[in-house]
């Protein structure tokens, strides 16, 4: 099934998203890095923390919410429901696979972000050097830990026939991400939120972020422990509603 | 006879709307089933039931001698290729790509594909996005998908929707070839003229309810067409006080089965009225469901 939501990948708008919000999310970064040369020392690691800043919170998440609702629009339209139910494909293969594929888009994204950040560290802003490795290990982790919001919005989207209404419910959950971890929540609350979970995991070892962990054996593995248990539960979810699920 | 679908009692109900209502259907292996009704009779949700799509409200489904379920629905679905209210597609994908996509979710061999393509004749279209298909092409790409894994039974709602005649006569063609190979189709349509050149056995559906069920000949002997007497002086046979209207050559009357007519003829002839021909109308096959349907029609 996998298989075939790659072909289905093919000429696909969701490229392009994963292509434009890396390059907005530099820029963005870089502008205010340079603009705040004098409060900010020098270096990949502020550079680093002002892209991932509005990225983690916000940025990522939202462009999660938008691939998952472009994916299943493709189900959504033209009776392509009909087709997709009545192969031998059992609704946690259908679930699995959509998850999977944008999971693969969303990495994509991340590879985009750290080829931008590499490029404009030097070309633009002047940096020496090559980002430090950390970086493309937080940019790595935000994958697994963006696949319970991956999970999430494919649910609603595959359940919502509206392109809109999922994005929306995903900013509601980046406002809930944002406040648990700006709030000071943390802890437990602050894996149990998928929007919070990618914020925290970009912002691993981020000394401009108050309360950020370091990015750590023990801080990574809960991370993907939550990614994975989170994933699982709204995987084995979407596929129980699927399954029930009425062709009208 | 041995029969590929067969229904009892099916029904479906959206609250207290009763979209199908009771049906026992029985679909003959290998024949061309036409499942006729006007638009919004429970065609297209008596498909999905058959399908597994939507779960009947009462009734038993039995589909190629296995019950019908969510739990029968993946052991089914590799014998049954079915094309419901429209052809699916993805439109930013080739046809080539439509059929990949169909290929990697059936598991089917290339040879399976390229036979499917084959058969609908969309070979020379393949690489154009099927955004950019006519209706034809689209419905063509879709009958494909559903052949795409050597079906035993094909679930065809209204396939011809929005073809030209002379789409409509391939469809027709290639749907009579499947059921010559074995393959058993059941196709569905609000227009009977479409159906009656190519089923064999017909299901004839009214506001949920199976109206009619059986052959075509089995069909016109439900019906009993009108009466026309060739008479040079109808007024007399008017006198007469038989239930007669002035017709072609003659009278007309209805409902005249043949002991009737026998009795008819002879009173005319002991009457001295001059008869020259009894004949029945010519009926097609819409007359006969308007009889059927008691003047309402189908659509």
């Amino acid at each position: 099934m996998i298989l075939a939501e790659l072909v289905k990948l093919r000429r696909s708008a969701l490229w392009l998203v994963a292509l434009v919000l890396p390059v907005l999310t530099v820029t963005a970064g870089a502008l205010n890095y340079a603009g705040n040369r004098s409060m900010l020392s020098s270096g990949w690691a502020p550079f680093w923390s002002q892209v991932v800043l509005f990225y983690g919170l916000l940025f990522l998440s939202m462009g999660v919410a938008v691939l998952a609702s472009a994916a299943w629009r493709m189900e959504h339209r033209g009776h392509n429901w009909n087709l997709l139910m009545s192969t031998p494909i059992r609704p946690a293969a259908i679930v699995g696979a959509k998850i999977a594929a944008l999971a693969l888009v969303v990495a994509f994204m991340q590879l985009v972000l750290l080829v931008l950040v590499a490029v404009v560290g030097r070309l633009v802003l002047g940096l020496e050097g090559m980002p430090p490795w950390e970086q493309a290990a937080v940019a790595g982790l935000a994958v697994v830990a963006a696949t319970p919001v991956i999970a999430v919005q494919s649910l609603l989207s595959m359940s919502i026939r509206s392109f809109a209404a999922p994005v929306a419910l995903g900013l509601l959950g980046c406002v809930a991400g944002a406040g648990v971890l700006l709030g000071g929540g943390g802890g437990v609350l602050s894996h149990l939120v998928p929007q919070a979970l990618v914020s925290s995991a970009l912002f691993l070892g981020n000394t401009a972020v108050a309360d950020s962990a370091s990015l750590d054996p023990g801080a990574v593995g809960t991370i993907v422990a939550a990614a994975g248990a989170l994933t699982a539960a709204v995987w084995a979810l979407s596929a129980v509603l699927l399954a029930r699920r009425e062709m009208r | 006879m041995s029969h590929v679908i067969t229904t009892e009692g099916l029904t479906k109900t959206y609250g207290s709307r009763t979209v199908v209502d009771g049906l026992d259907l029985r679909v003959p292996e290998g024949c061309v089933y036409g499942f006729l009704g006007p638009n919004g009779s429970g065609k297209s949700t008596t498909m999905k039931m058959l399908l597994s799509l939507v779960r009947p409200t009462r009734g038993e489904i039995s589909v190629l001698g296995r019950p019908v379920d969510h739990r029968t629905r993946h052991e089914l679905s590799p014998h049954i290729g079915s094309l419901i209210e429209a052809p699916p597609g993805y439109g930013h994908l080739t046809g080539r790509e439509n059929m990949a996509v169909v290929q990697r979710m059936l598991g089917s061999s290339d040879r399976q594909v390229a036979r499917a393509v084959e058969i609908v004749r969309l070979g020379e279209h393949m690489d154009k996005r099927v955004r950019d298909y006519s209706l034809g092409m689209k419905q063509r790409l879709g009958i494909a998908t559903a052949l795409a894994r050597d079906p035993r039974l094909l679930v065809l709602d209204e396939p011809t929707n929005g073809l030209d005649p002379a789409g409509i006569e391939e469809i027709r063609e290639l749907l009579v070839s499947l059921a010559d190979r074995g393959i058993t189709v059941m196709v569905s349509s609000h227009l009977l003229d479409e159906v009656d050149r190519m089923a064999s056995v017909l299901g004839v559906l009214g506001r949920g309810r199976l109206i009619f069920q059986g052959t075509r000949e089995e069909l016109f002997d439900r019906s009993v067409p009108d009466l026309l007497v060739d008479t040079p002086e109808p007024e007399r046979a008017l006198d007469l006080g038989l239930p007669a209207v002035r017709g072609p050559g003659g009278l007309r009357l209805s409902g005249f089965d043949d002991a009737a007519t026998a009795d008819l003829v002879r009173q005319l002839v002991h009457h001295e009225v001059p008869v020259h021909g009894v004949r029945r109308v010519r009926q097609s096959l819409e007359e006969v469901f308007m009889d059927l349907t008691g003047r309402e029609g189908l659509s």
